[in-house]
């Protein structure tokens, strides 16, 4: 049989292609689970890439060595101080590293020339961002536990529990991790943002702040065991709001912070 | 293909473009107005950095949007304000964008190798971008935007900063390019597109006003066009009546070049319009444009 005997035109390769393209991702749907696409991301584009330059690295070490001092004064100064506030402390504190983080990472996107080639690329800007957010919740988690073990070993303090520090530890990073993302994606105005933002703040020494008959809320009073599903649960809304992150550019939004 | 339909975009009140409809296929285009015209605005939308207040872009029948980072994956897209990372060299530097657009390292590594002796630059490719001259950075975006061999290029002025010599080596480029890719790119400089557009586009009143080949924008203003030599003295007067395009010094006279509707007069050459008188008639100031015809 001659195969040149159609009698219409085969369709251009391009549109054979993209057809194809088609038919697949609508047979393959639901699409690859996020963490799978994170994971690819992070693959492809490596750690070098995550990170600029590494003046975003040194002022994370900056900032942990000057708690990690700020700590280590205070508990000297005052020994039964340190055992009964640490918790507190550790619930207040934890979260400021990935703040610090993500608010330089905030700062230097506004100023960011390259904003428009990034948002032209295959992994749009937001994605990368998602995944940056990622990697410094990740960082910051470390450095939290770091932070912990070292004290640990330093002060001899008998009734300092570890594990409920470090379960504390996270579960408060996450939760402010993914508030954090809630109100830069949902809450449009900067003026509700910082009025959010500082209610937070308030709320934390309020809850935890010295007072004369102790504070409001102890974080010892819960075991350590419950913090971990609490942890889980704001983990699972950590990458929610990371996923409508990454998300953004294909509803037709651009973040702006 | 790439196709344009009904797309309006505002910006709050103001309405920058209104229903634009335009059809890409595999060649040069030359997207000509002037400052303000929305020249950024389109090129933007096709780059999938603003959304149509209306209407859609599709890629082969794809709404652009909806296709994602596939739609991404096929585009390379020179800004019209080039950003980059002052401590960065051409080297590094592609190599992130090469990273943001998928590509592996292996990949990418020759691909930025050519792309440097490509735009002249592989003798600077470890130097700091800070201390480049504004045509090197020019051509480290165009090597920027090529990097993915992209089906669909996309250059906001991509030739304000380069000198004479780079700007025909650009055009050569472009044109090579142009075989099997849509190559869009946007000036106000008529002889960067006039020699190499297979179609130009202008853009007037916020809509399209043409979409054709060169010699049949140049024949819209056919017969009109003449040259004459006048007194320097008279050349005030001269340029009150008639619409001067281009005036030359030539021994004592003045050359002038220029637009009449209406008879010849002795010692006046009708000469054959070329693309720079259409575009100063179409956008001479104040006057009423009676050509209003849409574009095909
Ligand atoms: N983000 C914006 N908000 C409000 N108005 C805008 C915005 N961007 C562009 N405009 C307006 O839209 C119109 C078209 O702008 P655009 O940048 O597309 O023009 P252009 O043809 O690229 O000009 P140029 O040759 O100077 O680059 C201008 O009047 C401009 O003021
Ligand atoms: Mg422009």
């Amino acid at each position: 049989m001659n195969k040149n005997h159609f009698p219409i035109d085969p369709p251009e390769e391009d549109v054979i292609a993209a057809q194809i393209r088609q038919i697949v991702d609508t047979a393959l749907a639901p699409n690859e689970s996020f963490p799978v696409f994170l994971w690819r991301m992070y693959k492809q584009l490596g750690f070098r890439h995550l990170f600029r330059d590494w003046t975003e690295i040194l002022f994370t070490l900056l900032l942990f060595i000057s708690l990690g001092i700020l700590t280590a004064l205070a508990a000297a100064d005052q020994p039964s101080f340190a055992a009964e506030r640490a918790y507190a402390f550790i619930f207040m504190l934890s979260p400021l590293v990935y703040l610090a983080l993500s608010l330089l990472f905030f700062v230097r996107r506004m100023q960011d020339p390259i904003h428009e080639v990034e948002m032209s690329c295959t992994y749009s800007g937001q994605q990368i961002a998602s995944l940056r957010m990622l990697v410094f919740g990740a960082a910051a988690l470390l450095i939290n536990s770091g932070v912990l073990i070292f004290l640990r070993l330093r002060l001899d303090t008998g009734t300092f529990n570890l594990p409920l520090a470090l379960t504390l530890s996270a579960a408060s990073l996450l939760l402010f991790a993914s508030l954090f993302l809630y109100v830069l994606l949902r809450v449009r105005s900067n003026m509700m943002r910082i009025v959010l933002g500082s209610s937070y703040a308030a709320l934390c020494i309020l809850l935890l702040g010295p007072n004369e008959s102790g504070s409001f809320f102890s974080p010892d009073s819960i075991p350590f065991y419950l913090y971990l599903p609490l942890g889980a649960l704001f983990a699972f809304f950590f990458l929610k709001n990371l996923r409508r992150l990454a998300d953004l550019q294909r509803q037709g939004g651009h973040f702006s912070c | 293909m790439l196709n344009v339909h009904q797309v309006s975009k505002n910006f709050g009140s103001f309405q920058a473009l209104r229903s634009i409809d335009l059809e890409f296929a595999n060649g040069v285009y030359g997207l000509l107005a002037p400052n303000g015209a929305g020249k950024t605005t389109l090129i933007k939308m096709l780059a999938t950095l603003l959304f149509p207040s209306e209407g859609e872009i599709t890629y082969n029948g794809e709404n652009i949007t909806a296709m994602d980072a596939r739609y991404r994956n096929l585009l390379g897209y020179l800004p019209q304000q080039f950003g980059y990372y002052k401590n960065d060299s051409p080297q590094k530097y592609l190599t992130y964008i090469a990273a943001l657009k998928g590509m592996s390292q292996a990949e990418a590594s020759p691909r930025i190798a050519e792309l440097l002796k490509l735009v002249a630059l592989e003798d600077v490719a470890g130097k700091k971008m800070k201390k480049f001259s504004g045509g090197m950075i020019q051509r480290v975006g165009i090597a920027q935007a090529m990097l993915n061999d992209p089906k669909i290029l996309i250059l906001d002025e991509p030739t304000a900063g380069l000198d004479p010599k780079e700007r025909v080596r650009f055009r050569n480029l472009l044109t090579s390019l142009a075989r099997d890719r849509i190559v869009i790119l946007s000036t106000h400089i008529v002889s960067d597109v006039e020699p190499i557009a297979g179609e130009v586009i202008m853009i007037k009143d916020q809509r399209i006003l043409y979409k054709d080949t060169v010699d049949h924008l140049c024949r819209r203003i056919e017969g009109r066009v003449f040259e004459t030599y006048v007194e320097h003295d008279e050349a005030e007067t001269f340029r009150s009546r008639y619409l001067s395009l281009s005036e030359k010094q030539e021994s004592s006279r003045l050359k002038i070049r220029f637009l009449h509707e209406g008879e010849a007069m002795p010692g006046w050459t009708p000469v054959m319009p070329n693309l720079e008188d259409l575009f100063i008639y179409t956008y001479r100031d104040g006057q009423e444009q009676e050509d209003k015809e849409p574009a095909k």
